[in-house]
């Protein structure tokens, strides 16, 4: 028997085969050409016949290497592969994928650099939020026992009084009775005057309990916080200093400790410093001192004075807490009916309680950036639809050479995870950028307010979630492309060169692509829409004051000091009259508050009607102020006459309303000589009506509020509101009120008017403090930073949804009109004008768009409404926004259907029809 | 009648003639590639031939695409041999092939006027 291995081996020889297949083959065929070699011999031949006869078997043997050349391409490693792990084959299967998957997005830069451009947006703008949440909402604070720590509120049933603070008889009730908490803090925000350096200074700062930075679990960086028994009489000369403070006022020095500051005339010892991130509570204060229940406050039930943390004990839940705080309420209630009554105590988480103003705004914040991903997405799962349909016949071969469905979807799902990841890279980048772009969006005189805000940065917990959104991502738009490209028969896919029904599968999975992409778009570009068009609207909105060319300084009184009444009145008085005497200004009016808002929260009840009980009265804002107050802020009298130096102490006492309190309570405008009966029990006059004013939030320019005159009430504290003139003479010192933030060389005219405001009081009294400058402008760009950043926000994520569809749809166009090239000639050919091509295209773009904005306009119907609580003057509903937003969208989708549209017109019909 | 030659045929296997015999052959037990061979020449009365180097690259490819399934078999006093074998996916194959292709050759019946000759 001829041996024919060397003759097959020869055939074979540049087919790159692996040793142990190449002898299963050579093996193989030898046997074949035995038996046919035997047979001959058999049938009669001679040897040498039939040892070419057989050899005449392997003729047009290049056939056979080039089907083995392909056949064996993929195969081999999995072959040679000898009693590996079956871990170490999924390992190198992966590394191959990987590899494989880099070397595809490679051969194709363009599209692999739009796909992860998309991605990086999409991550990045979630990154960004999340950050953002993560500070402000999750984070805010790093207390130890967080989740054991509760704020405790009074409701005043009947007042509308969701949040009224405790009652130190209350807080001692639940000292004494309670066997849930562990112990209680309390809070009172308070300022100080500081004196003994250059100037005395004015500082906001907390008297505490005891307990307090222990209920928190935090530790000073420098010496100790306040031991039991510091909270009482004798012993509470003792304060703890915020980080800024010990740096501002004393250079950082680490010596400190023991040494006396004197605060309202009174010495207090130095015994520690806290961490730089320590901030609480958010209300801008500097210094921690002991709080003095003094004996005869213990039994007041009435002063709802006290901000109370409760920490639980270890191991109840906070359901039990609340349960026993309201059983606490109701035998108070049952106990002391004359003040208890109506009041019912209620527990609130302590994140979601200090994060309340900022989840408002987050959590549909979050929302939109979802639904810019989601987008993203979409977009990216049709490039690789769209690729996947390029890719088709590729696909198929590698499962014709026997690659399992599983493998392949493993392969095309590490594809789109390479994207994913390195758009989540890129978009960490965007989202370091984006983070600092949003910590700049609100102003350090803002930002100290809100929890967390100092802390905002890319951090651990970003990474993490970028890593996870990326791989969510990943997944998201890579499943739907695998699938379909594995779902499909590849024998069809073979002989039909990839136009069967799989094909047609792909684009209604496309088109269903681009439609959600379309509608996701409309309910963020209408969310956008209505959520600017209230801005706009409170940026037109009348304030009700004039912000412009105006500022505003604090002065309180040190404790002990201005004791009586008419002391403080004149002292006022005086000041004021020496500053209008500056040259340059125009108008100086005294106020316990400055706009926007400003005001304190006060009850009345209109003298001459049945007397309701206390806590049923209606409530208005309550603000003190001087006669020229009206002129320095610019709020118009609309009826009677302003305040004037006749109202003195001892004059008839006489109030001011708003007009929103005189139409809702005297309905005729008949408010002018009724008398109000405020909160202290005496009957005032109403002599004037003035307008409306915008309030703290910028929500609303229609709460009611009582002015008193400041010479029937001199507090102990006071604003001084300083409008500058504007005539030519003084239009310099005008302009540098008014740019105040924007032109350093106006900072400095305002420092200078500052300057001479000083010198003025120190002239009367240089051991009174008065606080840094602020223009009004400044004030109300801080108060309306939140929303601001809010809509810019919201406009670049739509803007970004409106890019990404656009894009899509003509993607999703184009392909459609490429894939139809040949369809398209057929119908020229037969005689379709460029027109009617035209017309064709367009009209198919123009159903998925029209779908899109269907269903987005009933999506944003149901979703716009968790904005309502952030717009202002616009409904959630607001027709004109839906219909402006549904157009613009409706335009630029167009636009993008035109182009491939009038490519389609271009086709060549003999080259159409050759195409094949 | 004169057999096809072989370049023709070869044009035929990729239009899936070659594979629908070669389907059908092992549908009723497995076979090795000479006994394939034999089979389609004896049957087809000797108008159908392959020789080995159409055969064995018709084999390997239906094998990578997991419609047969080639195992060495070893029988006491034999050399050991190559028996393919159809599988699952190779019997739904086999059935759809089979229908495509009688309706094909009922159609060029038609065509031609060869129906019912």
């Amino acid at each position: 028997m001829p041996d024919w291995k060397p003759e097959i081996r020869k055939r074979l020889a540049d087919v790159p085969l692996a040793p142990l297949r190449e002898r299963a083959i050579v093996e193989e065929l030898s046997q074949y050409l035995d038996d046919c070699y035997e047979e001959l011999l058999g049938g009669g031949a001679v040897a040498k016949e039939a040892y070419e006869q057989t050899l005449a078997e392997l003729r047009g043997s290049e056939l056979l290497a080039r089907e083995l050349r392909r056949a064996e391409r993929r195969g081999a490693p999995e072959l040679i592969v000898f009693g590996t792990h079956r871990r170490t084959i999924m390992l190198s299967d992966l590394w191959q994928d990987l590899r494989f998957g880099a070397r595809m997005l490679a051969k194709q830069p363009g599209f692999t650099l739009i796909a992860v451009i998309t991605l990086a947006l999409g991550i990045g703008a979630n990154t960004t939020i999340f950050s953002m949440m993560e500070s402000v909402i999750l984070h805010p604070f790093s207390f130890p026992h967080q989740e054991r720590l509760v704020m405790i509120y009074e409701r005043l049933l009947g007042t509308g009084r969701e949040r009224s603070l405790v009652t130190p008889a209350t807080l001692r009730d639940w000292r004494e009775q309670s066997r849930e908490f562990e112990q209680f803090a309390t809070t009172i925000f308070d300022d100080f005057t500081l004196t003994g350096g250059e100037r005395p200074e004015q500082l906001s700062g907390y008297r505490v309990s005891a307990e307090f930075f222990g209920t928190l679990g935090v530790q000073p960086l420098l010496g100790r916080t306040f031991q039991p028994g510091e909270d009482s009489l004798g012993r509470e000369q003792v304060v703890v200093l915020k980080h800024s403070l010990w740096e501002r006022l004393f250079a950082a020095d680490p010596k400190i400790l023991g040494q006396t500051i004197k605060l309202d005339s009174k010495t207090y010892t130095v015994i520690g410093v806290m961490p730089r991130e320590f901030n609480f509570p958010h209300f801008g204060g500097e210094l921690w001192i002991p709080w003095v229940l003094l004996p005869a406050d213990a039994q007041n039930r009435e002063n709802h004075s006290l901000r109370v943390i409760g920490l639980l004990k270890p191991g109840v839940s906070r359901a039990r807490g609340e349960a026993e705080i309201r059983a606490l309420s109701l035998r108070a209630q049952q106990q002391y009916p004359a003040t208890n009554r109506d009041v019912e105590a209620y527990t609130v988480g302590f994140n979601e309680d200090q994060t309340r103003g900022s989840r408002t705004y987050l959590s549909f914040t979050l929302g939109a950036v979802m639904f810019v991903l989601l987008i993203a997405c979409a977009n990216v799962a049709n490039l690789l639809l769209a690729r996947g349909a390029a890719r088709q016949k590729e696909l198929a071969v590698r499962m014709a050479l026997g690659a399992g469905s599983g493998r392949v979807i493993r392969q095309l799902l590490t594809e789109s995870l390479l994207l994913a990841l390195a758009g989540g890279v890129l978009g960490l980048g965007f989202s370091v950028w984006g983070v600092m772009a949003l910590a700049n969006g609100i102003p350090q005189g803002f930002a100290k307010f809100i929890p967390g805000w100092e802390r905002l940065g890319i951090n651990a917990w970003a990474f993490g979630f970028t890593a996870l959104a990326s791989l969510a991502t990943g997944i998201l738009c890579g499943l739907l492309p695998a699938w379909q490209a594995t779902g499909s028969d590849f024998n069809d896919t073979l002989k039909d060169g990839g136009k069967g029904a799989a094909s047609g599968a792909r684009n209604r999975w496309r088109s269903a692509l681009v439609v959600a992409e379309v509608a996701l778009s409309l309910v963020l570009l209408i969310g956008a829409g209505l959520v600017i068009r209230s801005f706009v609207k409170i940026l037109n909105t009348e304030l009700g004051f004039n912000p412009d060319n105006a500022m505003a300084m604090y002065l309180a009184l040190p404790q002990g000091r201005y004791v009586q009444p008419h002391e403080r009145f004149n002292l006022y008085h005086e000041l004021a009259q020496r500053v209008a005497a500056l040259p340059g200004v125009a108008a100086v009016g005294l106020t316990s508050g400055v706009p926007p808002g400003g005001w304190v929260r006060g009850s009345f009840q209109i003298v001459g009607q049945p007397t309701a009980s206390p806590t049923r009265q209606p409530a208005s804002g309550v603000l003190v102020t001087s006669p020229g107050y009206f002129a320095a802020v610019g709020t118009p009298l609309r009826a009677g006459r302003l305040f004037n130096d006749r109202d003195g102490a001892n004059a008839p006492r006489v109030v001011l309303v708003n007009e929103a309190l005189a139409r809702r309570y005297f309905p005729d405008l008949s408010a002018i000589g009724q008398r109000l009966m405020l909160d202290e029990g005496l009957p005032y006059e109403i002599v004037g009506i003035v307008g409306n004013t915008m309030n703290v939030d910028l929500d609303d320019v229609a709460e009611p509020v009582i002015y008193q005159s400041l010479a029937q009430r001199p507090l102990q504290y006071v604003s001084l509101v300083v409008r500058g003139q504007s005539n030519a003479l003084a239009n310099a010192l005008a302009n540098a009120l008014a740019n105040a933030l924007t032109d350093p060389s106006g900072k400095e005219s305002v420092t200078q008017l500052t300057g001479a405001i000083r010198r003025e009081l120190a002239a009367l009294d240089a051991a009174l403090p008065m606080s840094e400058s602020k223009t009004l402008r400044e004030g109300y760009r801080e108060r309306s930073s939140p929303k601001r950043v809010i809509t810019v926000l919201l406009g670049i994520f739509a803007l970004l949804a409106l890019v990404m569809a656009t894009v899509g749809l003509y993607a999703v166009m184009s392909f459609a009109v490429a894939q139809r090239t040949h369809e398209l000639g057929l119908r020229m050919a037969l005689g379709a004008q460029a027109r009617d091509i035209f017309r064709f295209v367009v009209k198919q773009g123009l159903r998925l768009i029209g779908l899109g904005i269907g269903l987005g306009l009933l999506g944003a119907y149901a979703v716009t409404r968790l904005l309502s609580r952030v717009l202002y003057g616009v409904t959630a509903t607001d027709a004109l926004t839906y219909a402006v937003v549904a157009a613009l969208l409706l335009v630029t989708a167009l636009t993008a259907c035109v182009v491939p549209a009038w490519r389609a017109t271009q086709v060549d019909p003999l080259i159409a029809l050759r195409h094949e | 009648m004169s057999h096809i030659n072989s370049q023709k045929f070869d044009r035929e296997l990729k239009k899936g003639g070659a594979e629908l015999l070669v389907l059908s052959l092992l549908e009723a037990r497995p076979r090795h590639g000479y006994e394939v061979r034999k089979l389609i020449e004896t049957r087809s009365d000797g108008v159908l031939k392959f020789n080995a180097a159409s055969l064995y690259p018709l084999l390997y490819r239906l094998e990578k695409r997991g419609w047969i399934e080639g195992k060495w078999v070893e029988k006491a006093g034999q050399r050991r041999r190559r028996y393919y074998k159809l599988t699952k996916d190779g019997k739904k194959v086999l059935s759809a092939q089979r229908s495509i292709w009688q309706s094909f050759v009922a159609a060029i019946n038609r065509v031609t006027g060869l129906e019912g000759a």
